[in-house]
């Protein structure tokens, strides 16, 4: 999958990038990726309620396969809340919580 | 069930056919069977669709197949604003929802989420209003929706474009306020057109909506066979800008 960037840049469904950015024509400066998005997503949430945690294969230290869970396991969202709960293992079975 | 609120992320959609007894079996029924004693405020994040040449097993559009199933909640955004304010309440929810992240839109860019955004689920969003044509998308088909109505408003014609954001729950009133509106309905989907969710609001507008149409109810979906590996084949199979141009241009012209 180290070749994700370089295939989506060659997105075959006709300049998917191009196309996203149709509704947005007036927007400024400040844009975000979509994959920057799910990452914004999931720490606003991790922040809100203690309750939540994420499980996937890959998803802290790597970032998520697709850089999805980039800067999570490491950010603020866990700061002052304890340790993840296998940062030693992220290659396998990732897991954090925000406790 | 036991007071988290778990996120689990599946690599790849087409993963979930390794996981579907929990999927199909187990999650979407709990709070039925236990007489809502136990509630499952579980999302599951996946990376779904293709365009970009990842072969059979991993460029699938699979949102059909969790639609199929009665209680999951299904959402799958177009573009990044969404992304947060559907995330939030998808963790919110009480209910198991499957949040599909399109493979293709990852790096497409967008205005970021105020604070504190969120999106209920299952109310769509009018990407782009007009008056001759809707256009229903979702996720990666919105933008190519919203490319072919550009092209479309070079030859003076004004298409709608809705991004349904979510299958389950399903906003018809959107699709219908709008075919009532333009009286001519394009689906654009980018799972098979066998057994694809377009089906499901094509009949729900044929039997709601029939007054409304002047015009058969149309749609653009990928072909019934596996997802070719070579980009100039997998083109001939998803939908693509040029192919929504061609179905808008033909159902405008019925």
């Amino acid at each position: 999958m180290a070749n994700v960037a370089d295939r989506e840049a060659g997105s075959n469904v006709g300049n998917r990038e191009a196309g996203a950015n149709v509704g947005n024509r007036a927007a400024g400066a400040d844009m975000i990726t979509y994959r920057e998005a799910v990452a914004d997503g999931l720490a606003r949430e991790l922040r809100r309620d203690p309750a939540v945690v994420c499980l996937g294969e890959d998803i802290g230290a790597a970032g998520g396969v697709f850089k999805t869970t980039q800067g999570l396991l490491m950010s603020s969202v866990l700061s002052g809340s304890g340790t993840p709960r296998s940062p030693s293992r992220p290659s396998s079975a990732s897991r954090w919580a925000p406790r | 069930m036991t007071g988290m609120r778990p996120v689990a992320e599946i690599m790849f959609s087409d993963f979930f056919a390794v996981c579907w007894d929990y999927l199909a079996n187990e999650m979407p029924k709990m709070r039925y069977m236990t007489g809502g004693q136990v509630t499952i405020p579980l999302v599951v994040r996946t990376a779904n669709g293709g365009g970009l040449g990842f072969g059979a097993q991993h460029s699938q559009a699979v949102e059909n197949w969790t639609l199929t199933i009665p209680g999951l909640k299904i959402v799958a955004p177009s573009n990044p604003a969404d992304v947060v304010g559907l995330m939030a309440s998808a963790v919110r929810s009480e209910d198991p929802v499957v949040f599909f992240e399109h493979k293709g839109l990852f790096a497409s860019k967008g205005e970021p989420a105020p604070e504190g955004h969120l999106v209920p689920l299952g109310q769509a969003a009018i990407a782009r209003p007009g008056t001759d044509i809707t256009v229903v998308a979702l996720a990666a088909t919105v933008p190519m929706a919203l490319a072919a109505a550009d092209r479309l408003a070079a030859d003076g014609v004004s298409a709608e474009v809705i991004d349904l954001r979510c299958l389950v729950p399903l906003d018809m009133a959107t699709v219908l306020a709008s075919v009532g509106k333009t009286s001519r309905l394009l689906i654009v989907e980018e799972n098979p057109y066998q057994g694809g969710w377009g089906g499901t609001v094509a009949s729900i507008v044929a039997d709601e909506g029939f007054e409304l149409l002047d015009a058969p109810v149309r749609r653009v979906a990928a072909a019934c066979v596996p997802l070719p590996f070579a980009d100039a084949l997998e083109r001939q199979v998803i939908p693509t800008i040029d192919s929504v141009t061609t179905a808008l241009r033909a159902l405008l012209d019925y």
